[in-house]
């Protein structure tokens, strides 16, 4: 449970709800607290309209107070920049916000996760490989909750990962071989596997198969929850062609 | 659960009381307040006030036009014809809209969202119904779209949303300004505000 007061923790805001008529409970990911609400009292109100800046994608410094499951807001700071995020980015990084949301603990300290996020979100503003930019987040995050993917051997066999041959990677265990996995799981070859452990996205193979490989494994561990950014994404992507 | 417990057993003026806890911000105590006002100074407000509830109830619902409550089908901004039709202002509530309309000089037409693109409350495109929107858009009168949603992260989400719709249909698309609050002074602004103030900045 969280310290009886924190002082200028980092912070991302991940969602915000009203709460009675000025006041806001504020979802905030940090690096020592993992995810947690917050309530700030008055938010919307006064002279220094706290909501103002308790906003998604702005780098924050935040102070509470009190133990539990709501402690008390009790100062928020801009800690540094703040990106704007339009159209598929900013589907994006709906995306990142709901996983963070649907996925990190509460009170876990995620400070590695934490570290990744504002470059990610640097990343799928520039459009250049955005897709890259939210499986590498994924899987960090994967690796953060303590689900990292198993990538250096079949866990059938046991043998390390042969590039020449096909996989299928069962869900959520790790890779088979393709003949002996019969229908299940996800296709995916050797090779991929090792570019996946070396963190190299540059063969488009690969990124394919990354993508369908990490979307299962999101899956999974959703629970079956559907995330609603995928719904954004494909509206944008309909209405604006170019901008993918 | 009623407050003061066991005292408390009449079975209407626990319903009383419940049913006054259906307003925003009124608590049990709140609610044993206001039913004991009623009930014991102010009966005729008490009537007065059922009365106008449920004719409001009843009578209010969704202009055809604009979605802004109206007892009619067609709200009166709507049925104005001397505003002019081709432009269409989209906001995201009817309290934005009475803002606007109380503020600004603008004489077009207006259309009430009732939401926001919001992914984590589980809207999405879907959840907004846009359709009523489209239809508009279709309807070949409206050639100017003015953007009024909110200034937050799922103000911008949806404005964007509802630009690239219109931009489509080959619509002209406007954006409310964002900056400097008038009176407001520099050192005390945000920075987000303030950067989008500076890189939407006007000739003198």
């Amino acid at each position: 449970m969280t310290a009886a007061r924190v002082n200028l923790q980092p912070a991302y805001v991940i969602h915000t709800r009203a709460f009675r008529d000025t006041s806001l409970i504020v979802e905030v990911f940090t690096p020592e607290f993992g995810r947690m609400s917050l309530l700030a009292r008055g938010a919307k109100s006064g002279k220094a309209k706290k909501s103002l800046i308790l906003q998604p994608f702005r780098m924050l410094q935040v102070s509470w107070t009190g133990r539990g499951e709501l402690p008390l807001l009790s100062a928020v700071e801009e800690a540094g920049s703040f990106i704007r995020l339009q159209g598929m980015a900013l589907a994006c990084g709906y995306y990142i916000n709901e996983l963070i949301y649907y996925l990190v603990p509460r009170y876990e300290p995620a400070a590695h996760l934490f570290a990744r996020y504002w470059p990610v979100l640097e990343w799928i503003n520039t459009e250049d490989q955005r897709d890259i930019a939210l499986r590498l987040f994924e899987f960090t995050l994967l690796e953060q909750i303590g689900y990292a993917p198993q990538l250096d051997h079949d866990i059938e066999t046991g043998l390390p990962i042969d590039t020449d041959k096909t996989y299928r990677y069962r869900i959520p265990e790790g890779p088979v071989l393709a003949e002996l996995a019969g229908k299940s799981g996800v296709e995916i070859g050797g090779q991929t596997l090792i570019d996946l452990q070396a963190g190299d996205y540059a063969n488009p193979a690969t990124a394919r198969q990354v993508r369908d490989l990490m979307r299962s494994l999101v899956h999974f561990h959703l629970d079956g929850r559907e995330l609603l950014s995928r719904s954004l994404f494909s509206s944008f992507s309909k209405l604006d062609p170019q901008a993918r | 659960m009623v407050w003061g417990g066991a005292l408390m057993s009449e079975p209407l003026l626990e319903q009383l009381i419940d049913s006054l806890r259906c307003l925003p911000g009124v608590g049990p105590k709140s609610a044993q307040r206001m039913a004991y006002q009623l009930l014991q100074r102010n009966r005729e407000g008490g009537l007065r006030l059922s009365d106008m509830l449920r004719f409001a109830m009843e009578r209010i619902g969704h202009c055809q036009k604009c979605r802004n409550f109206t007892e009619a089908d067609i709200c009166r901004v709507c049925a104005d014809t001397s505003r002019e039709q081709t432009k269409l202002c989209i906001v995201e509530s009817p309290p934005d809209m009475a803002a606007l309309e109380k503020a600004t000089d603008y004489r077009g037409m207006y259309f009430v969202l009732h939401g926001k693109l919001s992914p984590l409350d589980g809207i999405g495109p879907e959840q907004l119904g846009l359709e009523a929107l489209c239809e508009r858009f279709d309807s070949g009168v409206i050639t100017e779209i003015i953007l009024a949603t909110n200034s937050t992260v799922e103000g911008e989400a949806t404005a964007h949303y509802i630009g690239e719709l219109a931009r489509t249909r080959n619509l002209s698309v406007m954006r409310i300004a964002h900056g400097v609050p008038l009176g407001g002074e520099l050192e005390y602004v945000d920075g987000g505000t303030l950067s989008h103030a500076f890189a939407g900045r006007t000739p003198v």
